[in-house]
């Protein structure tokens, strides 16, 4: 890679850059800190069809201006991104682009993100010099879920592409030609890949829309925040997106090393539906024959009372954070109860052709490999309580249980963030944040440690179980409470194989292996900035 | 077998292409459904609907547009309103210029003094097929099909099979051809250069896909010298080691592609076509495919996606067609003129062609000759024949009239004022008088034709043509022709800036020719007929 001979040195812009021979001029460019401006070029898509004109260059020794994604950067090289024609003729394209966009920016849903008005905003053309009338291509479905506005449309061929080179199963044609063209399906044939949403996300202006997002959001209305989907154990990077404490949507965020630019409809949908489900808001307690709420310090009290080492089960999720397995894990070795056990969905798997890493895995939950490292164990079933057991309930454990699940148990503490029928048997229930509340780590199915972040205010008092856990195992004197993810991290990484070396900051937004073998965990390499 | 090619045989089966229709083949091509569709919707011969039983496609284009074609489509349908049986449709250049306005019935040409004849020869259930008789021309070293091939026999009866192909190329780089599509690049050089590549295999591609308003001398090489063209791709498949010749022939050439498939037959009955051609070792064989529509098929980066069964946009260059081009391997591609005249100057020697120019030019020149003349047709002449020598042997402007205006190289050149017609038709001389040879299509405009709707005209033609793959020509040909459509019905001033800034960025920016040249024949008009643009001032537009 860095063999000399394949090195080469160009000019852009007055700034000498360095670059493997085999580089396009615009990544040189990118390489230099240099934007050029383009709309059809992706560089998760690997088709370079060169048909925006958006990032023509001037190059010394060229008759004409050259499209620098295609361009291949020669030793010596002398490049003018920003020259007067250069200039001139991306305004021209601008200009044209928007001859028959209708300007809806008021209510399209790509405005805030959209290249289109980014670059004209930027170009700082207020008028354009001609008066015809515009053509009109309407509005058209091509999947259940995503609308085109054929008139926003710049025929880019993004979608096309990202169907035909990374899905690999097209349904996608740019119909028609010259001015009439437009993007379409088969008559009468949908477009139902697994993938198909990312068409969205690659769309660099308003005209591919998911359904249920249409008109729910303006780009500057909404929040995101970093986190991993957990759809399945792939473990994809997502940036969730809220508006008024709501997520409005979930979308792909760059991560080489485990789903590229991509992520699946499934994974999409999954996050945005748990803003639906009924939340235990509040510590209750069944001090007097019913479950009443009351304040977190009576209830870790109360709880810590009644709690005695003996008999037990336990039930927990891979769905929950590491830091809560580690700490629930802590408190079960406290109450002598060995061999915690989880369940996890499973679906079909589906690959994504162009980038076969990514796949939306069998296993539809992300930590399973996580809760196995923290000691617990795969079961098909919920383990049967013998009669006044201890029972821990924790998270998605319960889901699906029959609702007397746990009425025989002799104390049932139930650690959750929803309340599903048989929790309303519990002796004790701990209100939990779900994961976009709260900050914390999964593993994925290759052993890839990766934070996520905080992306919701928790309903009513509910907070990370990991942070109260640790007060409770504080309270019985089995440790020290935390109330840092830092620090919960640090606790967990020091004691579990696999996880030493590892810590929050150094995680990073890339994620690192998992070590097994007592080396140094990898850290994942330097990766392209997130262009889109 | 081609998708293309299997969409056209579903076509000329059933009449159109039903959505059912397309779904069985799909199954049974296990292709997907989006790859018909993408093809289907560019290509204009491809259509959805049921034809009846006599359609008629009339041409509007150049030529035709100055015999009087603009409404004739709709006096045909009010002509013929009585007929629910009758279908017509306006339709790009049919490549006939010389019997404009060019109209074609169950896709036969058909000539006709007026509307009058015309609508006769509808209600007689369409026009019969004419034979043309076999015309004599200079080029052709051999008069008739019989004694073709010598070329290609001396080549392969040299010891030394290299030095052959070396000697071939340096009699075409002495010879000084260039190539007759339009973009005139040295015929000798080009050879050279794909001969120098070293990846295998390698293809020749003869581009017969002439598409140009004014422009059909492709079409008569195509029906009388068939052998010269086919030997031309011979000797260019022996120069740069090919064995594989695909000629890219525009549908409406039915004529053609039979003279065509009649002489392969024969060439490989008698052993010129095929294995082992005069025991010598060397393969070469020859198939017509046949385009499914489009004028941007010409281009010939668009020529190869449809090759490849996509949809005919043209690709970036470089790397070109030499370097990579069909499947992405080295490819020669030359027009039909260029072809047949390698063979004549393989058969007689470079100095034999440089006898043949007048005025200090060189060789020989097929051009098309349409618009205002008494005798439209296609003209063979001596290169450097000036304009004026040529508008004579095409009998002069039609009906006596003076000399307003002519496009020496088709729609996509510059019109010139009658000051300018001693220019030679030669390269250099007409790109020194300010426009180009194009491609060899010699258009006349005589007195009294308004020049800003004929410019409007040639416009609305490359905006009907543009493949829309690039912002540049998708948008902005729309633009002119909306803008100069609207000069045109109201008089208003056409903003010349505003046209020249829109010229400069087509040229800047478009991938292909096609949105370089598309603004040409207006910039020339605004420049010499500044009097016939409203807004003009005559100092715009290039030369």
């Amino acid at each position: 890679m860095s063999d000399a001979a394949n090195q080469i040195t160009l000019t852009i812009d007055g700034v000498d850059v360095k670059v493997e021979a085999g580089t396009t001029v615009l990544q040189a460019a990118e390489r230099a800190g240099i934007v050029v401006p383009h709309y059809c070029y992706h560089p998760g898509i690997p088709s370079r069809p060169a048909q925006c004109r958006m990032c023509l260059v001037e190059i010394e020794g060229q008759p004409k201006l050259q499209p620098s994604c295609v361009f291949p950067a020669g030793d010596g090289m002398v490049v003018h991104t920003a020259s007067e024609t250069a200039e001139t003729a991306r305004k021209s394209v601008i200009e044209f682009l928007l001859l028959n966009h209708p300007l809806d920016c008021p209510i399209c849903d790509a405005a805030g993100q959209c290249m289109l008005q980014d670059y004209a905003f930027e170009t700082g053309q207020l008028r354009s010099r001609y008066a015809e009338a515009k053509l009109v291509l309407g509005r058209d479905r091509v999947a259940d879920d995503i609308l085109y506005f054929g008139d926003r449309c710049i025929i880019c061929t993004r979608c096309v592409r990202f169907m035909e080179d990374i899905a690999g199963d097209n349904a996608l044609v740019v119909a028609q030609r010259g001015h009439k063209a437009y993007i379409d399906t088969f008559p009468g044939k949908d477009l139902d890949h697994a993938f198909r949403g990312n068409i969205v996300d690659v769309c660099p202006v308003g005209a591919l829309v998911h359904e249920d997002f249409v008109f729910k959001a303006r780009a500057w209305d909404m929040d995101s925040s970093a986190g991993i989907c957990p759809g399945c154990s792939t473990g994809c990077n997502i940036d969730i997106n809220v508006k008024e404490n709501r997520i409005v949507r979930t979308k792909p965020r760059l991560n080489p090393d485990v789903n590229s630019y991509w992520m699946c409809d499934h994974g999409r949908r999954c996050l945005v539906a748990t803003n639906l489900r009924e939340r235990a808001e509040a510590p209750m307690i069944r001090a007097a024959g019913e479950l009443e709420p009351a304040s977190w310090n009576e209830s870790i009290e109360w709880v810590a009372e009644r709690l005695v080492s003996g008999p037990g089960v336990s039930v927990v999720s891979a769905g929950l954070s590491n830091e809560t397995l580690f700490y629930s894990h802590l408190l079960l070795e406290w109450l002598g109860i060995a061999g915690g056990a989880f369940r996890v969905e499973t679906g079909e798997e589906i690959e994504l052709k162009g980038f076969p890493k990514l796949k939306l895995r069998a296993e539809r939950a992300p930590n399973g490999k996580g809760a196995e490292l923290l000691g617990f164990r795969r079961t098909d079933s919920l383990p049967e309580v013998p009669d006044g057991a201890t029972l821990v309930a924790l998270g998605d454990g319960l889901e699906g249980a029959p609702a007397e699940y746990g009425a025989n148990a002799g104390f049932f503490l139930y650690i959750g963030s929803h309340l599903p029928a048989a929790a309303h048997n519990a002796t004790a229930i701990l209100p939990a944040t779900t994961v976009p509340e709260m900050e914390g780590t999964f593993v994925n199915f290759e052993g890839r440690v990766q934070r996520f972040h905080r992306a919701l205010r928790p309903p009513g008092v509910a907070r990370p179980a990991w942070m109260f856990l640790s007060r409770l195992l504080e309270r019985l004197g089995a440790g020290q409470g935390v109330l840092d993810i830092r620090a919960a991290f640090a606790a967990m990484a020091a004691e579990t194989p696999g996880l030493q070396d590892l810590t929050w900051g150094g995680l990073g937004l890339r994620g690192a292996l998992l070590n097994g073998d007592g080396q140094p965990a990898v850290a994942a390499g330097e990766g392209a900035a997130w262009k889109r | 077998m081609h998708l293309i090619h299997e969409l056209e045989a579903l076509q000329a089966e059933r009449g159109h292409l039903e959505k059912d229709d397309l779904r069985e083949l799909a199954e049974r091509l296990s292709v997907p459904l989006y790859r018909l569709q993408e093809l289907v919707s560019f290509y204009p011969h491809f259509r959805t609907t049921a034809p009846a039983p006599i359609t008629v496609s009339v041409c509007r284009d150049m030529s035709c547009h100055l015999a009087g074609a603009d409404g004739l489509a709709d006096h045909l349908r009010a002509a013929l309103s009585d007929q629910a049986e009758v279908e017509i449709a306006e339709a790009s250049c049919l490549g006939c210029c010389e019997r404009a306005p060019g109209i074609r019935i169950n896709g036969v040409p058909v000539r006709a003094a007026d509307l009058a004849a015309v609508v006769e020869v509808i209600r007689g259930g369409g026009p019969k097929r004419e034979l043309k008789p076999h015309r004599a021309w200079k080029t052709d070293p051999y008069g008739d099909a019989e004694g073709a091939y010598e070329g290609v026999r001396m080549a392969l009866a040299q010891d030394d099979p290299g030095e052959a192909a070396v000697r071939l190329i340096g009699e075409l780089e002495k010879s000084g051809l260039r190539g007759m599509g339009g973009a005139g690049f040295p015929t000798g050089l080009k050879w050279k250069l794909v001969r120098a590549e070293a990846a295998t295999p390698k293809y020749v591609v003869c581009n017969a896909d002439e598409s140009e308003p004014g422009t059909f001398k492709d079409r008569v090489i195509l029906e009388d010298l068939p052998y010269l063209v086919i030997e031309g791709m011979m000797l260019a498949g022996l120069a740069i080691g090919a064995s594989r010749g695909i000629i890219y022939l525009r549908h409406e050439y039915e004529e053609a592609r039979a003279c065509l498939e009649e002489e392969i037959a024969r060439a490989r009955d008698i052993g010129w076509l095929g294995p082992d051609i005069l025991g010598s070792g060397f393969d070469f064989d020859v198939e017509v495919f046949i385009s499914p529509g489009g004028y941007i098929l010409g281009e010939e980066t668009a020529l190869l996606e449809a090759l490849e069964d996509r949809r005919g946009e043209p690709r970036n260059k470089p790397p070109f067609p030499g370097q990579k081009g069909l499947y992405g391997l080295p490819t020669l591609m030359n027009n039909v003129e260029t072809f047949a005249h390698a063979a004549a100057i393989a058969a007689e020697g470079a100095d034999w062609w440089m006898g043949r120019g007048v005025n200090g030019c060189a060789g020989l020149k097929f051009v098309a000759v349409s618009g205002h003349v008494e005798k439209p047709g296609v003209y063979e002449i001596p290169m450097g024949t000036t304009v004026a020598e040529l508008i004579e042997i095409a009998g002069g402007v039609s009906g006596g009239r003076a000399l307003k205006a002519f496009a020496p190289g088709g729609a996509s050149s510059h019109f010139l004022p009658p000051d300018r017609i001693e220019t030679p038709v030669d390269f250099a001389a007409l790109a020194e008088a300010g426009s180009m040879m194009g491609s060899g299509a010699l258009v006349v405009v005589a007195e009294g034709t308004p020049l800003l709707p004929l410019a409007t005209n040639i416009v609305r033609f490359f905006r009907n043509e543009s493949c829309g793959k690039c912002v540049p020509c998708r948008d902005g040909t729309e633009k002119a022709t909306g803008l100069l459509e609207r000069a045109v019905s109201t008089g208003e001033p056409v903003d010349m800036q505003v046209i020249e800034k829109l010229n400069l960025l087509l040229t800047e920016t478009s991938i292909c020719g096609l949105g370089y040249v598309a603004l040409n024949p207006l910039l020339s008009v605004a420049r010499h007929w500044p009097e016939e643009v409203p807004g003009a001032t005559g100092n715009g537009g290039a030369t």
